[in-house]
C-alpha cells in the first residue's frame, strides 16, 4: 500500500500553529482521577491501579473547590473534565459529581471499561449532562477478556457501546490497545464494531510503563508497529469507520494517513489533570516526578500560568535517539508519558522513514 | 511590560483566529488526550423565528434541538445556545414549542428538520393557531 505524500508546508504551517498553541497555553481540558479503584485487573494498565485502592477517593468537593479559578478564566462550556480513574464508575457519586460540573459551566466525559455501564446508568449520566464517553475494547471477546482478566468484560463493554453509540449528541470512542495477540484480529475486530453500529475508533499501542513495563509480549515489534500504521491508513481510506491512530507519537512517513492532525502532545500545553492525591500534572499516565504543584496547597491557575515549563520547552527531550533526529522539529521528543523523567530519552520511537 | 505582554497576546490571538478560519486546519483544535476522550466540539445553533402567516419575528417560543432546549426566542424572535456537535454531517431534528401560551400570541408546535450546515442560521416559521381553532 502506499504511504500518502509528505506535505512539507503543511507540516510548516502546522509547527507555527502549535508554537502559537503553546504560547497561548489555554487550560481546556483537565483531567479528574477521581479513584484509584478498578473493578478488573488488566495485564497493560498505566495507572496500576487496584481493585482495593489504598487510595481514598478523593472527595468532590475538593476538587470542585480547585475548579473555581477556572470557572472565572473561561467561558462556559469551553473545558472538558475527562473523569478517569482507577474505574470511574465505580463511584456511586459519578452523575451527582458530573451534573455539578455541569451547572458550574464545564462539559465532562468519561474513560471506562463499560463493566457496570448498564441502561440505568447510561440514563442517570446522560440525564446528569454527560457530554463524552471512551470505552475500551482490546480486541475480539477471547482476546480482551484476557488482557482485561475477566470473563464478561467483552460483552459488558460491547453492551455499553451500544447503548452510547445510538444516543444521540453523545460523543464517543472506542479505543484498542494494540498488542502481539490481537492485531491479527483488527480487521475482524472492525467489522464487529460496524455491525454494533459503532463508527468512532481509536488505536493505541501499550506504552512500556505501569503493569506493562514488566510484560514484554504486550509491546508490538517494529514490524508490527508498522502493520498497524499501515492498517489504520488502510481503513481511513475505505472510509467505512472513523478510525485513528492516538496521539501518543509522532510517525513520521505516517502522519499524513492516520490521524485528522499532525502528532502534538498538548499535555501542559492544554492538558492538565488533577490526580487523585491533588497533585497537579498533565496527562495521568505521565510519570509522576513531572507533578508541578497540588490542589490541597496551590491555586491550580497559578500552577498552570507559572510552571509546566518542562512541557512547554521540551528542547531537554533532545537526548538519546532524538539526538540528532532530522524530524525532532516536526515531533520534539513524542509524547510526554514516553519519558520516565526529565533529561531522559524517550522509551520508545515511533518514526518510519 | 505589560503593554508589551497586551500586544503579544493579542498578536497569538489574531493568529490563531487566522489559522481557525483561513486553513483547513479546523481539525487542529480539537484534539483529546491520548488516555483520555473526545471532546467534540461545541457549536453554536442560532436563527430566528417568524409568523408564517405575517413574517413577524415571535417571542417566547421554546427550540429544542435534538431534544435539548437551547434557548427561548427573544422579542425580536431570536434565539441561540451551545451544542454539543455529534455527527456533523446528519440532519438535526428542530422542534419550537409555545411555552408562554397566549402572552405573545398562541402558535402551534413546529416539528422539522435542518441540515448540520445551516444550524447557525436557521429560519423558522411557526403556524398561529387562532381562537376559533
Amino acid at each position: 500500500m502506499k504511504t500518502p505524500k509528505r506535505a512539507p508546508f503543511k507540516r510548516w504551517l502546522f509547527r507555527i500553529f502549535r508554537k502559537n498553541e503553546t504560547a497561548i497555553r489555554e487550560l481546556n481540558y483537565l483531567f479528574w482521577e477521581c479513584t484509584w479503584r478498578c473493578n478488573l485487573s488488566c495485564r497493560h494498565c498505566g495507572s496500576d491501579c487496584q481493585s482495593e485502592a489504598h487510595v481514598p477517593d478523593m472527595p468532590f468537593i475538593d476538587f470542585l473547590r480547585a475548579l473555581k479559578p477556572l470557572e472565572k478564566r473561561y467561558p462556559r462550556d469551553t473545558v472538558i473534565i475527562a473523569i478517569t480513574g482507577g474505574e470511574p464508575l465505580l463511584r456511586k457519586d459519578l452523575a451527582a459529581c458530573g451534573k455539578t460540573l455541569r451547572e458550574h459551566g464545564f462539559r465532562w466525559g468519561i474513560v471506562t471499561n463499560g463493566m457496570l455501564y448498564d441502561e440505568a446508568r447510561h440514563r442517570e449520566l446522560v440525564a446528569a449532562g454527560l457530554s463524552s464517553v471512551t470505552v475500551s475494547l482490546d480486541g475480539l471477546e477471547e482476546t480482551h477478556n484476557w488482557l482485561r482478566g475477566h470473563p464478561e468484560s467483552y460483552r459488558r463493554a460491547m453492551n455499553a457501546l451500544r447503548l452510547i453509540a445510538h444516543t444521540r449528541g453523545l460523543n464517543y470512542d472506542v479505543v484498542t490497545c494494540v498488542h502481539q495477540r490481537n492485531i491479527g484480529e483488527l480487521t475482524q475486530l472492525k467489522e464487529e464494531l460496524l455491525a454494533n453500529g459503532i463508527h468512532n475508533w481509536r488505536l493505541f499501542t501499550i506504552a512500556p510503563i505501569g503493569r506493562a513495563s514488566s510484560n514484554d509480549t504486550l509491546q508490538l515489534t517494529r514490524p508490527q508497529l508498522e502493520e498497524m500504521l499501515q492498517f489504520i491508513a488502510e481503513t481511513r481510506q475505505e472510509g467505512r469507520i472513523n478510525i485513528t491512530f492516538s496521539c501518543e507519537a509522532y510517525t513520521g512517513k505516517y502522519e499524513e494517513g492516520t490521524r485528522d492532525s499532525y502528532f502534538f502532545c498538548r499535555a501542559g500545553i492544554n492538558i492538565g489533570s488533577v490526580l487523585i492525591d491533588g497533585s497537579i500534572s498533565a496527562c495521568p499516565n505521565i510519570n509522576r516526578s513531572f507533578v508541578q504543584g497540588n490542589i490541597y496547597q496551590d491555586d491550580l491557575m497559578e500552577v498552570w500560568d507559572n510552571k509546566f515549563q518542562v512541557m512547554r520547552d521540551r528542547e531537554w527531550m533532545r537526548c538519546g535517539p532524538c539526538a540528532k533526529c532530522k524530524d525532532f522539529k516536526q515531533c520534539l521528543g513524542g509524547a510526554m508519558h514516553l519519558h520516565p523523567t526529565a533529561g531522559q530519552p524517550v522509551l520508545r520511537c515511533y518514526k518510519f522513514s | 511590560m505589560k503593554i508589551i505582554e497586551r500586544i503579544r497576546s493579542k498578536k497569538q490571538r489574531i493568529l490563531r483566529a487566522i489559522f481557525g478560519t483561513f486553513s483547513a486546519t479546523a481539525l487542529m483544535f480539537t484534539f483529546q488526550a491520548c488516555y483520555g476522550m473526545p471532546p467534540g466540539t461545541l457549536i453554536q445553533p442560532r436563527g430566528q423565528v417568524f409568523d408564517a402567516e405575517t413574517g413577524e419575528p415571535v417571542e417566547g417560543l421554546q427550540v429544542t434541538l435534538w431534544g435539548n432546549p437551547i434557548d427561548t426566542t427573544d422579542h425580536e424572535g431570536y434565539f441561540a445556545g451551545n451544542l454539543e456537535e455529534f455527527y456533523p454531517n446528519l440532519d438535526c431534528r428542530v422542534q419550537v414549542v409555545d411555552i408562554d401560551s397566549t402572552e405573545n400570541g398562541l402558535y402551534e408546535r413546529l416539528d422539522t428538520t435542518v441540515y448540520a450546515s445551516q444550524l447557525q442560521d436557521m429560519e423558522l416559521k411557526v403556524q398561529r393557531l387562532h381562537e376559533d381553532s
